[in-house]
């Protein structure tokens, strides 16, 4: 018969085996899903990425013309949608 | 990149009504203009009080000025290289992590909080290279290595610090030793899965410890490529890896860089409608700049230039 402690022990050890597996915070790399989710932006992080920007000054005068609106033109060092 | 928070719930729901929003290179500004490129208001605004009143001004124009029936080409400096064609586009983005005394990853807060997330980048690839590195001559449980001219590019470029400010890109030099390949997870009529795993590892210093710059990156993905439409459909790959930087500025130290942490980069297929696709990558900036397609650097990116028509 198994002694309380060592029982204890081992269930110890199985809940500890299971709350690394089910942390978020720290997947393994193999389990890419969950990798990504890490590092993708989240939902906090999106507003700005949600609005449609466009990419080529020329298509955008066109578009800002034909719907006689003003274009909203961020500029960076970078790439505002990209490296910066 | 810090300005990319000040986009709160109400100026984002002002420019996706209001306005045609549109992203450019070089300065660092944010301004209201006519299709033709007049400014409106403040050159240099402050949103808070200044774009309303570009605002007004725009609706006080004339109509032949709110909706021109000529637009004015943009100016030469707003020129972007396109990705090149039939070739691959990959979205990139790099978190910075620290890890508690569980070692368990978590987001270094600031940086998530200042600098609104990741930072992002792309990766382009060419026809040729696709072809190269989606091969159809292969069975189940086969491996071969990724293209060096792509494993290069992954590394030198992006396996890099940038979560806060531009990141210095590895040399060829920098790189010891390095891994990345292929094995074919399933074959079908449709499909072949690929299984992507690797390492690698970089230093400034020929001894690793002895670097002032140093990482040690391990890589996995999954790839699917459509044997009908032969285009690359899946492209799901995760870099993470210790980094250390101990040669970091003052200004950058105060501004949240660190000079030691985790870096977890996360690469996915970017489809020709989605947000920046067509956003120039990184290790191409110049070529934006200089002499376009036919520059050093496009010939130092992918080998070749795959833009050269030819005759």
């Amino acid at each position: 018969m198994k002694s309380p402690i060592c029982s204890w022990i081992a269930a110890s050890m199985l809940v500890a085996t299971l709350v690394q597996a089910i942390d978020p915070t720290n997947p393994p790399i193999d389990d890419l899903d969950r990798m990504v989710r890490l590092i993708k932006p989240t939902w906090a992080e999106s507003g700005w990425s949600s609005i449609p920007w466009m990419i080529d000054l020329d298509k955008a005068r066109q578009k800002a013309a034909k719907e006689g609106k003003p274009l909203y033109v961020w500029s960076m060092s970078g790439e505002p949608l990209g490296q910066c | 990149m810090f300005v990319r928070r000040s986009f709160g719930p109400q100026l984002v729901a002002l420019v996706c009504r209001h306005c045609v929003p549109v992203v450019i290179t070089g300065g660092n500004n944010r301004t209201l203009q006519t299709a033709t490129g007049k400014v409106l208001g403040a050159a240099q605004p402050n949103w808070d009080s200044d774009l309303d009143k570009a605002f007004r001004e725009f609706a006080n124009l004339p109509e032949a000025e709110r909706k021109p029936a000529e637009v004015p080409l943009a100016p030469a400096t707003a020129y972007r290289l396109p990705p090149p064609p039939e070739g691959l586009v990959v979205r990139v983005y790099t978190r910075g992590f620290e890890r508690d005394r569980q070692n368990t990853l978590r987001p270094i807060e600031l940086q998530a909080r200042q600098y609104s997330g990741p930072q992002r980048d792309f990766l382009w690839l060419t026809a040729i290279e696709c072809k190269n590195l989606f091969r159809e001559d292969v069975t189940v449980g086969s491996s071969y290595p990724v293209p060096t001219a792509i494993s290069q590019r992954i590394v030198r470029n992006h396996l890099v610090d940038s979560t806060i400010c531009l990141p210095a890109v590895w040399s060829p030099t920098d790189i010891r030793t390095g891994t990345l390949a292929l094995t074919v997870d399933e074959y079908s009529q449709d499909y072949l899965r690929y299984r992507l795993d690797g390492s690698a590892k970089m230093s400034n210093h020929a001894e690793y410890n002895s670097a002032s710059r140093a990482a040690d990156f391990e890589i996995r993905g999954t790839l699917r490529f459509d044997r009908k439409t032969h285009r690359c459909v899946e492209f799901n790959v995760v870099a993470l890896g210790d980094y250390r930087n101990t040669e970091v500025s003052d200004y950058l130290k105060r501004s949240g860089q660190r000079t030691a942490l985790t870096l977890g980069i996360a690469f996915e297929l970017a489809a020709p409608d989605s947000l920046g696709y067509g956003t120039v990558p990184y290790a191409l900036w110049d070529a934006i700049k200089s002499s376009r397609s036919g520059s050093t650097q496009v010939k130092n990116y992918f080998g070749l230039n795959p833009y050269a028509v030819e005759k």
